[in-house]
């Protein structure tokens, strides 16, 4: 189930509601029955996997507190290990056999969301061996924060300290009620109304006969289009995700700050997916030693493995290489002369690249992604053709919106009230009022007849 | 402030809760007229599909495809799409003509002598207007209210050969007993897909010369690229549907007709019928609202002074359009009066489903039988005081042989008569091959 679904909308989300404000003095047991249920919708024998998951953490945890190191590693072993088999362990397979070494390739069906719950339980685990944060006494407790059905299939990666307080004792008011729904909202339009269509454009450029005709101007549309739909999709994803969590009383960590705002790549990285940024800064890059000791080589390994998180396929591998080597760069030559370069060049260069870096992800056929690269570059046989100059008329003002709203528009609106030297609450709340009806009606009705409807973080 | 954020809460509350009743209370919906085809319905239950997860995706599928007010929705969505568009002005300006890039617009009030019917000449087209590239591969060249929907041509499967073979195969089937007619109806796309559109579709031309290329002599080709050709300032084809118009058939039956030897009265001999605002399917495949707003009239035509019967024998079908059943033969109406005007091109004979005779008092001994797609549907009409007997069969709904049902009606004449996209699917070839005998 995704949160852009019309079942989960208006079937799961009431009724989990109802029976939320109903048994208030339940409310975890209710959280988690919903969250189960949530999951097992869409993966009704993996349910079993993420529960034996958590019951494992679950001792783990404990363990961790009596046995320290040793327990630790079971945990980070078994968590890792569960990722590799059933992410991970087809694709090598069948590139062993590829080289001719007779193995057999396993077909294991990727559970939905296996990345994002078990970083959270080695985030779990690694706290709790620090000691930043006591074990999780309750199971239903622990089992609520790894399956919590807000973040749990895409994000973003909650760390267990945000919320360990509020699992027991969190409160609720108006304001976390009204900001929560209209974050939900927000990020429901994202999805749908920017990011579903923006995938049209993508898809028509980057697929089928689109990509065999591609032309220089159709590759930088199409990626261009890719560019935008995968941060309405994901940050939509992530809006959606803490706008319930506001209305329930949790409050998650911000997972995106405005990334097509940045002025290099190392600033890219600090402003997009930062719930998976931090993760590896905090459990990776620095017990790795960080910029003390061997930092290319730290950095190196870093962003190979946040590449090769996205999934399993080696253009993965590749895009995280490929920043990782930007950002090393950057270290030394960039950000040391930062200052002295106009800001519009720093941002054209920083777009430019994501924007390559995004040419590499999409593919995962290397044929398929030298074709790309060849018009991209110039080479196809024509400039433009009718397909990529209609996509730009046609989508007008679609393209006008989204560029808009990458940059920190909300941010500046809400200055530009303050600056009122009477504010108008009545205006605004009839205003958001607005935004809210128009939010709600325009998803729906696209949301009817949606074929596009899936959301791209989901499969990683 | 406190208060105001209550009053959000109470409106979006208030706005979900309306949403949940009507998508979770009010009737669902069964048939989409926007999309022509039946929703779906809840899904089976079983436990296997529970542990593969197939029924509560199906359950989910379902919600989302027959919610109430479907169309309405639908609608409301198009109407939002279409206000992405950056307007442009809508001028069309059709220029088109055969054998030149650069001439007018040249109409043949008369049918020039016959001519070879494979020596054609490519028809070069110059219509100017905005055109975009909507769903499915259709071309919306022009705005509402005179917008014109194409269906691009691709030619992907390359099925023209195994086409061509059993076209042959028919022909020695029957050898001269039967006279086998082979008509490929090009498509819209090939006349008046605009200049700046042209890569988004393959030229059907090509196609065409390697086809006849490929049927044997023995076959008699009717040829319509040129004839089609020669009337594109007329409607021949419909501006928001598919198929071609009753007029571009009428052409087609009278190229045939003087193919094979027989007549057919002028288009005044006709008795002239108009279905108003006739939208068609290209609205539901393109989801361009400028489509929607951009009714046309169908105007179709009966034959006067020629007395006939239409004996249908009906073909039931599951929802997955499986034959399922045959209903014993019945008497009908050959143009049926259709409800609305959504479903006008279903005034010839109803359906593609059945197996139609159609006896007249023609004064001509042959007998013809016309196999054909959707698009053949409109060319019967033209002929019934040509032939004594004229039989219709659909190639993908008939559970017979042709060999036997041939040789039981006395068949004289066959006409092959099918779109060109048909013709290149590649399953036409197999489908045409399995029911010969």
């Amino acid at each position: 189930m995704v949160f852009s679904d019309l079942f989960f909308l208006f079937a799961f989300l009431p009724a989990f509601a109802l029976c939320y404000l109903l048994f208030k003095r339940h409310r975890n047991a209710v959280l988690v029955a919903f969250s189960l249920l949530f999951y097992a919708w869409g993966e009704p024998v993996y349910v079993l996997l993420m529960l034996a998951s958590v019951v494992v953490n679950y001792f783990v945890g404990l363990g961790i507190a009596k046995k320290g190191k040793p327990a630790l590693v079971i945990g980070l072993v078994f968590n890792l290990g569960v990722l590799a088999t059933f992410k991970y362990l087809s694709f090598f397979c069948a590139e062993l056999l590829s080289l001719g070494i007779p193995v057999k390739v396993p077909q294991i069906a990727l559970p939905i969301g296996i990345s994002f719950y078990t970083f959270q339980s080695i985030s779990y685990l690694i706290d709790v061996y620090r000691g930043t944060t006591p074990p999780q006494r309750r199971f239903r407790d622990l089992l609520l924060y790894i399956s919590m059905f807000p973040q749990l299939i895409a994000g973003p990666i909650v760390r267990y300290g945000t919320i360990a307080t509020e699992i027991t004792d969190r409160h609720v008011d108006s304001k976390d009620l009204a900001e929560g729904m209209m974050r939900f909202l927000r990020g429901l339009g994202k999805k749908v109304i920017l990011a579903n269509q923006l995938s049209e454009i993508s898809s028509l450029m980057l697929t089928g006969s689109g990509l065999e005709n591609l032309s220089t101007l159709g590759s930088w549309v199409g990626i261009v289009a890719f560019t935008l739909q995968i941060y309405f999709d994901f940050s939509g994803y992530s809006d959606m995700a803490i706008g319930i969590g506001r209305c329930l009383g949790f409050h998650f960590n911000e997972n995106f700050n405005h990334p097509y705002c940045c002025d290099s790549i190392t600033d890219f990285w600090r402003r997009w997916h930062i719930s998976l940024g931090t993760f590896f800064r905090d459990y990776l890059y620095i017990p790795l030693g960080g910029n003390r000791r061997h930092q290319a080589l730290n950095i190196l390994i870093v962003w190979m493995l946040t590449g090769f998180w996205h999934g399993a396929s080696w253009n993965f591998l590749l895009w995280g290489v490929f920043y990782g080597l930007i950002v090393m760069l950057e270290k030394y030559t960039l950000l040391r002369v930062k200052e002295r370069i106009p800001r519009p060049l720093l941002h054209i260069y920083s777009l430019v690249l994501v924007i390559i870096g995004w040419g590499i992800f999409y593919f995962e056929d290397f044929g398929q992604m030298k074709h790309f690269f060849h018009a991209f570059f110039g080479g196809a046989e024509v400039f433009s053709d009718f397909t990529a100059i209609n996509t730009l008329s046609s989508y007008g003002w679609l393209w006008v919106v989204a560029i808009v709203f990458c940059l920190p528009v909300r941010e500046w609106l809400n200055r530009w009230v303050a600056r009122w030297n009477r504010p108008r609450p009545v205006l605004l709340t009839a205003v958001r009022c607005i935004v809210a009806l128009l939010l709600l009606t325009a998803s729906v009705a696209l949301l009817v007849g949606a074929t596009n409807n899936a959301f791209l973080y989901t499969r990683f | 402030m406190m208060r105001h954020h209550r009053i959000l809460v109470g409106f979006v509350t208030l706005m979900m809760s309306a949403f949940t009743v009507v998508f979770c209370t009010l009737p669902r919906s069964t048939y989409s007229d926007l999309e022509r085809r039946d929703l779906l319905r809840f899904p089976q239950f079983s436990w296997q599909r529970l542990r593969d997860g197939s029924f509560t995706q199906n359950v989910s599928n379902w919600f989302s495809d027959s919610e109430p007010f479907r169309d309405a929705f639908m609608r409301g969505s198009m109407e939002f799409k279409s206000l992405q568009s950056f307007k442009t002005k809508s001028a069309v300006t059709f220029h088109a003509a055969p054998s030149s890039a650069e001439a007018e617009i040249v109409v043949v009030p008369e049918f020039a002598e016959l001519g070879d019917q494979r020596d054609i000449e490519e028809f070069h087209n110059n219509v100017n207007a905005n055109a975009k590239m909507e769903n499915a591969g259709v071309i919306v060249v022009g705005n509402a209210p005179n917008a014109r929907a194409l269906m691009a041509f691709k030619n992907k499967n390359k099925g023209e050969k195994s086409f061509a073979q059993v076209v042959n195969s028919y022909q020695k089937t029957f050898g001269p007993e039967v006279n086998v007619y082979c008509m490929i109806i090009p498509t819209a796309v090939e006349y008046y897909c605009p200049l700046n559109a042209e890569s988004c579709t393959d030229p059907e031309f090509p196609v065409l010369t390697e086809l006849y290329a490929l049927i044997d002599t023995a076959v008699q080709v009717v040829d319509l690229y040129r004839v089609l050709g020669e009337h594109v300032d007329e409607d021949i084809y419909l501006r928001t549907d598919h198929h071609w118009s009753p007029l571009g058939a009428f052409y087609a039956a009278r190229q045939f007709a003087m193919v094979s030897g027989v007549k057919v009265p002028e288009l005044e001999d006709f008795e002239s019928d108009t279905i108003k605002n006739y939208v068609g399917s290209m609205y539901g495949f393109s989801k361009d609202v400028n489509v929607k707003k951009s009714p046309e009239d169908f105007v179709y035509y009966k034959p006067l002074d020629v007395d006939y019967t239409t004996v249908y024998r009906k073909y039931d079908l599951d929802e997955a359009y499986q034959i399922v059943g045959e209903e014993p033969a019945h008497q009908g109406e050959f143009f049926v009066k259709v409800s609305g005007s959504s479903s006008a091109y279903c005034t010839f004979m109803g359906s593609d489903a059945r197996i139609t005779q159609v006896k007249s008092n023609a004064d001509c001994p042959r007998r013809l039988l016309v196999m054909k797609d959707s698009f053949g549907n409109a060319i019967p009409g033209y002929l019934f005081g040509s032939f004594e007997e004229v039989h219709v069969i659909d190639f993908r709904y008939f559970t017979y042989t042709i060999k036997d049902y041939v040789e039981e009606h006395g068949i004289t004449d066959i006409l092959m008569a099918n779109n060109i996209s048909h013709v290149c699917s590649g399953a036409i070839g197999s489908a045409y091959k399995k029911i010969l005998k």
